[in-house]
């Protein structure tokens, strides 16, 4: 049950995320018996067992933190299947389809559950995820995920082709979700899933092309309040740092303030005076487009 | 078709019910109320039309009145045209007050008449000069600005997290801390608000994070606000439709009194008299510091603030309302004695709670978006929290996150520490025409976020 409530201690059977660094973080099933190999050396899953979550754990060659999952935890460990939705669109996403406690809500597809599990978390606890994938083996290794989270009374996964057969759902959702090639072929679908006073849905895509399409048909279906945005994440980078202070070279200093600078040099090396200072930069290299979120509103139909 | 139970509810707003009207982008919440005109933009009406409809409907604006509409009226229409293909173009169009025939006064003239708007746009294009020889795009511009002036729809919806934050974000940005959507919604979800946590707050920016968590805890759990500087928001509670549940579930304390946390709490234990009259005094302080932000009691003396004048109407005229408060101080029943007696014992109990909470570091979140300083407001909640949890900070500019990014790297309080800011950018899609919209926000504010580890 961690993943839908907090709890102190590592129990067996736990799923918990481990931090090494913020480049390298990964997730784990702790079962007695069994051993971690890390880069760090081996780790027994029964030394994790009772450990506080949050705690430092000492390995043969290192350390790393073991840390109580949370949605976006797990977006930074999740093994990809699939290219995955990150915690910038994710959170714009459950909080643009309005999803609160008790809602319920479609996605298609379920890829490697990264979304999954921030719409989960959304409807807690009385609230429900319909969640499609048609990819036979993705599907088996999402369900057996939602079951490992202790999350299978507020999700439904199911193994389907929704642009061909449709979500087969009758006005019981607040939301929808679509990341599809071609999502404008599942409006009807969706509409006809949605709730008969209304709500939200989102489409996810990559191109522009298939925005215009998605856009098109949303309205043509009676969508309203359609808006199509983009957000990307800038991380920043900080560091302390400092630089060398030129010499200006005052004439009538230079030769003292050179000899000095000899005798500094030769005795200290690193003495050279900079000016220090606390930098935050824009990491050089970002991912500059995930894709276009296009939200509209149903209202009562 | 099926129906689920939810949706056929036959009575639909009534009286009293709290909703957003949106015209076009622009966004009000009021409390529906039989003949209480309210003014959007430059148009006056009454709210009548309201009740008795579903959330989602939308009216037509006539002779200060909401009436019902025929056709829905979309913004964006989608249009089979080729832009290559049009032969005709604006090359030709000048400026020129001729270009169209009718005038301003007989514009006024037909809305006294009680032309309808529809009616008044058709006669403008028949009357132009020019549009004829637009483009089709330019043409369907000219449409929409037209009916933007003379057509005024608006949609009556149920407040929600998405519809509150648009609405303060557009009528007053500053009072919220330049806070944009996409980092106010990485906020909630970076906090991790799951049923039955404990959220603690520290929000200056009219308690906005405050209602939007209680929101999301559903009447579970609790939200701990707390107070600094006796600074007291929780403006954005009353946009919202919150349960009971929620509104008992937040929590207020005052920062400067965690000093004697301990003490405040065991003395509570034993003395309940003396209890209630410490915790009464505080609370008082809370209520009765002068905010820099209205509450509903001083609403009117402040002019500058555009969000109230504009886009919240308070159902009772500001001296009415006074008036009667005057009068509740002065005469006091015994009946009225006793309620606030229980409401007193109600605080007591509450403000227990949230000691406790406090006292056993049992927070599983902190939130701080203030105009306070974070670092030390930080160091000093960080205490309080479980490890293994999620901490956010958010500030309008980047170095005092910066401070608090060392100051945590060398106390070694907290695992994957990211400062981050988004780019968010909204486009115009429509068929041939798909562009960035001209005007973007260039800052959304940064964010401070990690994780809490053992000590």
């Amino acid at each position: 049950m961690s993943f839908s409530s907090y709890k102190p201690n590592i129990e067996n059977g736990d799923v918990a995320i481990l931090y090494f660094s913020p480049l390298n973080i990964t997730q784990l099933k702790i079962r007695h018996g069994q051993t971690l190999q890390t880069s760090y050396g081996a780790v027994k899953h029964a030394d994790l067992i009772g450990v506080k979550y949050g705690s430092k754990v000492n390995c043969p060659k290192g350390f790393f933190h073991i840390l109580h999952p949370t949605s976006e935890l797990w977006t930074q460990a999740v093994p990809h299947r699939t290219q995955i939705l990150y915690s910038t669109d994710i959170s714009m996403i459950t909080f643009q389809l309005e999803l609160t406690a008790g809602s319920v809500v479609i996605e298609a597809g379920t890829g490697s559950g990264s979304l999954s599990h921030a719409l989960i978390r959304s409807v807690l606890p009385t609230g429900h995820l319909y969640t499609f994938e048609f990819h036979k083996e993705r599907y088996e290794k999402a369900a057996k995920e939602f079951e490992d989270h202790g999350l299978t009374e507020n999700v439904t996964i199911t193994h389907r082709d929704v642009l061909n057969d449709g979500f087969q759902l009758e006005h019981v959702a607040d939301a929808v979700f679509l990341d599809l090639p071609s999502p404008w072929s599942c409006i009807d679908s969706a509409k006809q899933a949605l709730k008969l006073k209304g709500g939200r849905i989102c489409s996810f895509s990559p191109c522009i092309e298939q925005v215009s399409q998605t856009c098109a048909t949303l309205a043509e279906k009676g969508f309203q309040d359609i808006k199509t945005l983009e957000c990307l994440l800038r991380k920043f980078h900080v560091k302390h740092t400092g630089m060398p202070k030129a010499c200006l070279g005052e004439l009538t200093e230079v030769e003292k303030a050179h000899q000095a600078k000899v005798e500094a040099r030769k005795s200290q090396a690193t003495s050279q005076e900079s000016y220090e200072y606390v930098t935050a930069g824009p990491v050089h290299d970002m991912q500059g487009h995930t894709g276009f979120l296009t939200f509209a509103s149903l209202y009562s139909h | 078709m099926l129906s689920d139970p939810q949706t056929t509810s036959k009575t639909g707003i009534q009286e009293g019910t709290r909703v957003i009207l949106q015209k076009s982008e622009d966004y009000k919440s009021v409390i529906v109320k039989k003949d209480n005109v309210i003014r959007m933009g430059k148009v006056r009406f009454n709210l009548n039309g309201i009740i008795g409809k579903e959330f989602g409907t939308q009216l037509l604006i006539e002779d200060e009145k909401l009436v019902p509409i025929d056709k829905p009226t979309q913004d964006v229409q989608p249009m089979d045209v080729q832009a290559c293909s049009s032969d005709r173009s604006n090359k030709d169009l000048t400026e020129s007050d001729e270009n169209q025939r009718i005038k301003q006064d007989e514009i006024l003239k037909m809305k006294e008449a009680g032309i309808s708007g529809e009616e008044i746009v058709d006669k403008l294009i028949e009357n132009s000069q020019t549009f004829q020889n637009k483009t089709e795009f330019s043409q369907e511009k000219y449409i929409k600005k037209k009916k933007e002036k003379h057509v005024a729809v608006i949609r009556v919806l149920k407040p929600t997290t998405r519809l509150v934050f648009e609405m303060f974000y557009r009528n007053s940005p500053a009072d919220i801390g330049y806070m944009r959507v996409d980092t106010f919604s990485q906020i909630l979800a970076f906090a991790n608000i799951i049923r039955g946590s404990h959220i603690g707050i520290i929000d200056t920016y009219k308690g906005l994070l405050v209602a939007a968590v209680l929101d999301q805890l559903g009447g579970t759990g609790a939200v701990v606000q707390m107070i600094p500087d006796n600074i007291f928001l929780k403006d954005c509670l009353k946009y919202y439709d919150l349960s009971e549940e929620s509104l008992e579930s937040h929590y207020h304390y005052g920062i400067e009194q965690l000093g004697t946390l301990e003490s405040d709490y065991n003395k509570d234990d034993t003395m309940d008299q003396s209890n209630m009259a410490t915790s009464t005094s505080s609370m008082k302080m809370d209520y009765e510091t002068p905010c820099n932000l209205p509450t509903d009691d001083n609403q009117s003396a402040n002019g500058t603030d555009t969000l109230k004048s504009e886009s919240v109407e308070s159902t009772e005229s500001q001296p009415s309302k006074r008036k009667r408060k005057r009068e509740e101080k002065k005469i006091k029943t015994p009946e009225e004695l006793e309620a606030d007696r229980q409401v007193r014992l109600k605080n007591s109990v509450k403000r227990k709670k949230a000691q406790k909470i406090l006292l056993d570091k049992n927070l599983d979140a902190l939130i701080i978006s203030s105009k306070f300083h974070p670092t030390p407001l930080l160091m000093r909640m960080l205490e309080f929290i479980n490890p293994s949890r999620p901490v956010v900070v958010y500030s309008q500019h980047i170095e005092p996150l910066l401070d608090c990014y060392m100051k945590l790297k060398g106390s070694g309080k907290g695992v994957n520490l990211h400062i981050t800011e988004t780019w968010y950018r909204e486009y115009q899609v429509l068929p041939q025409r798909t562009h960035p919209v001209v005007r973007m926000s260039g800052t959304g504010g940064y964010l401070l976020t990690f994780t809490t580890i053992t000590p």
